[in-house]
């Protein structure tokens, strides 16, 4: 008998990595899946209580379809403009600055590839309210 | 000392003729941070040095204290306001309280890899004549401070692309390669340096060259790909289909597109071959360096083989590693928004690109190249029939490849390798031209009251790892202290300025901690000096004011005093 598949409720990421918020069909919890390749199969086991589950690539495109915001290019690039100009601004902060300096040499720069993914979700929501 | 170029981000196997020629029959010492070709480099008589030991490990205790003190300060609530004004777009809510959680570990991250960087380039510079530096990537967190510390000590850099980047409609985005942070970039070709200017970029810094990783694959074209099939055991009779699947980079607004799209276009791809006619061609999926990493590998397969049974295609084949044997042995290479579609062309083969941005913006090849583009996953599906058979498709895109090369990579002639090396070498003898600047020391030790030769002799032993000078307090004994302080300040070249007490106790690595707690201070002039006889040293940063804003009481020790407010605030008074 198929067993019920865990939800994909919301997705993450690094520069590297994408990740997947699963929501358990057994008890509920939530929890963080960490995809080294969004095509890969995954089995993801609830830490809450150990419900394990099958993630495919159908279902994680699926999700993407659903969740993800699909934007022509002028939106695309007004989120990556607001991205590059928050990036900009923060690194602009003496005390980030000051952080982010290392016997004379700025790490700021190398900085900026990081932050891009963790400033993305934000300004999609943002764009998202101006529209 | 021998001169020496240090090499890091090229250790793909065909990448060795770049380093013979580098070399220059010895006249240069490689110095390479990865250790795959050193090996095969050495076989063919060029000086090699493998140097991977000179990055410190991310849990050594500098770079680990640097990380978590750089999490740690960014959670002080005197500073929410500033980013809350960093993180608003326009006239709506911040973002940065929803942000704030996250900043720690991020910037850990960030701050570790890029004081490796930044340390290995200094242990290089202390222990090499290290002239140039030619790098495969210089984005990340790592290469950059890696540069810049290079940079700043006057060492020229060059960046060699692995490949052929697209346009990003003028925005700077971290990841795209839309910046040129090297001195020098060796570009593919002339559509890159347009990609560069279009990004207002300084063009003056591009060099034409060419990829030499590249530079084999015209050759491997010479056989057919039913010949190269029959040499690799493969039936030469069925026409052989190459996906190379592509990764998903979050440093774009595109990057979910991408997420939704790589499914679809390989479910696309295998419902073109259920499509073909004729004998039923051959499938070889190529995964993308980027997919495999952290062991990814095996369950990758298995997430494309579920797609293969779901369309009722089995007989696949999954490879990692060097993609250009099966390019050879193609007839058509789908490629997801990459150079390999390049790399098929100069192969002689058809080249089919997805873009998966159906845009012109994020679109690499126009659709007056040889690339035949396919905007989604039912036109791929449509189009691999006549690009495998249709002889009015194969011979526009014979006649297109020509024109299309010259654009994107400049030429076919297998020459990349010396461009490049004869541009790095340009830039090298340029930089020599200039006397080289010797990176500054990380501290100066400022000796009061004692022997600088025995204190000089005792941090060589008791602080190996922090990079400083150690100069005398000159001046006359008559002369107030404030005044040969203020002297020897200008002179101290450190970012940091120790004054140092020698006949005060100091406790075993003294010096490494003072610095590695001085590195991450925020808003801070000075500290560590403290009222009273015998405190031993004070501490202060350079670019902050020294000597003015301090304050010296030579009967009570070395007083440290600033009129910064953070510096109020951890009690120092003037």
């Amino acid at each position: 008998m198929a067993r019920d598949a865990a939800e994909i409720v919301a997705f993450d990421a690094d520069y590297r990595h994408t990740a997947v918020v699963l929501a358990c069909p057994r008890c509920g919890a939530r929890h963080t899946e960490r995809l080294p390749a969004v095509m890969m199969v995954s089995k993801p086991v609830c830490p809450a209580c150990g419900y394990a589950d099958r993630l495919e690539p159908a279902a994680i495109a699926a999700a993407a379809a659903r969740l993800l915001p699909c934007l022509d290019v002028a939106r695309m690039q007004g989120v990556n403009r607001l991205v590059a100009a928050w990036i900009a601004r923060w690194l602009a902060v003496p005390a980030v600055r000051e952080v982010l300096a290392w016997g004379g040499v700025e790490l700021a720069t190398g900085a900026a590839l990081d932050l891009f993914p963790l400033l993305l979700p934000a300004a999609f929501a943002a764009r998202r309210e101006d529209a | 000392m021998k001169p020496a170029i240090v090499v890091c981000g090229l250790a793909h196997a065909a990448y060795l003729p770049l380093l013979v020629r580098l070399a220059d029959g010895g006249r240069w010492r490689l110095l390479l941070l990865e250790a795959a070709l050193a090996e095969a480099a050495a076989a063919t008589g060029v000086d090699v040095r493998v140097v991977a030991d000179a990055v410190p490990p991310e849990d050594g205790a500098r770079v680990l204290d640097a990380a978590l003190r750089a999490a740690e300060l960014l959670r002080r609530p005197d500073l929410d306001a500033a980013f809350t004004d960093a993180f608003r777009p326009g006239a709506g809510a911040s973002a940065w309280p929803a942000l704030r959680a996250r900043f720690p570990a991020f910037l850990a991250r960030a701050v570790t890899r890029g004081v490796q960087g930044a340390e290995t380039a200094r242990a290089l510079l202390a222990a090499h004549d290290v002239r140039l530096v030619v790098c495969g990537f210089d984005v990340l967190p790592f290469q950059r401070a890696f540069l810049g510390t290079m940079h700043a000590a006057g060492v020229p850099s060059l960046h060699v692309p692995h490949g052929v980047f697209g346009p990003t409609g003028g925005v700077v985005v971290p990841g795209s390669c839309s910046e040129i942070f090297a001195t020098r970039v060796a570009a593919p070709g002339e559509y890159s340096r347009r990609v560069y200017a279009e990004n207002g970029q300084p063009v003056e810094r591009v060099v034409v060259t060419g990829v030499p990783r590249w530079d084999a694959l015209p050759t491997l074209g010479a056989q057919s790909p039913g010949a190269v099939r029959r040499a690799m055991g493969l039936d030469p009779n069925r026409p052989l289909v190459l996906f190379a699947t592509s990764w998903v980079e979050w440093a774009t607004a595109d990057a979910p597109n991408v997420v939704a799209s790589l499914a679809p276009v390989f479910a696309g791809c295998l419902r073109g071959l259920r499509r073909s006619g004729g004998p039923r061609p051959q499938l070889v999926v190529k995964f993308h360096p980027s997919e495999i990493v952290d062991d990814a590998w095996p369950p990758l397969a298995d997430g494309y083989r579920t797609l293969c049974a779901a369309a009722g295609v089995d007989d696949v084949l999954f490879r990692v590693g060097d993609a250009a044997p099966w390019l050879a042995a193609a007839d058509v290479v789908v490629s997801i928004n990459s150079s390999l579609a390049l790399e098929a062309l100069l192969v002689g083969r058809v080249p089919v690109n997805v873009p998966v941005h159906p845009s012109a913006v994020h679109a690499v090849y126009g659709p007056e190249t040889a690339i035949l583009g396919a905007a989604t996953p039912e036109d791929l599906a449509a189009l691999l029939e006549p690009a495998l058979r249709d002889p009015a498709v194969r011979r526009t895109v014979a006649e297109r490849r020509a024109a299309t090369i010259a654009h994107y990579v400049h030429a076919d002639d297998g020459r990349a390798s010396a461009r490049v090396a004869a541009a790095a070498h340009a830039l090298a003898a340029s930089a020599r031209a200039h006397p080289l600047v010797p990176v500054p020391p990380l501290v100066s030790v400022v000796v009061a009251g004692g022997a600088p030769d025995d204190v000089a002799a005792a941090l060589a032993a008791d602080a190996p790892a922090v990079s400083h000078e150690v100069l005398a307090l000159e001046g006359a004994p008559d002369e107030p202290f404030a005044t040969r302080a203020g002297r020897a300040v200008a002179h101290a070249r450190g970012r940091f300025v120790v004054f140092l007490d020698p006949r005060a106790p100091r406790p075993p690595g003294w010096l490494a901690a003072l610095v590695a707690d001085a590195q991450g201070r925020v808003g801070t002039v000075a500290l560590g000096g403290r009222a009273g006889a015998g405190a031993g040293w004070a501490v202060g940063r350079r670019a902050e004011g020294l000597p003015g804003t301090l304050a010296w009481a030579e009967d009570a020790g070395f007083v440290v005093a600033a009129s910064g407010p953070a510096a109020a605030a951890r009690g120092c008074a003037a």
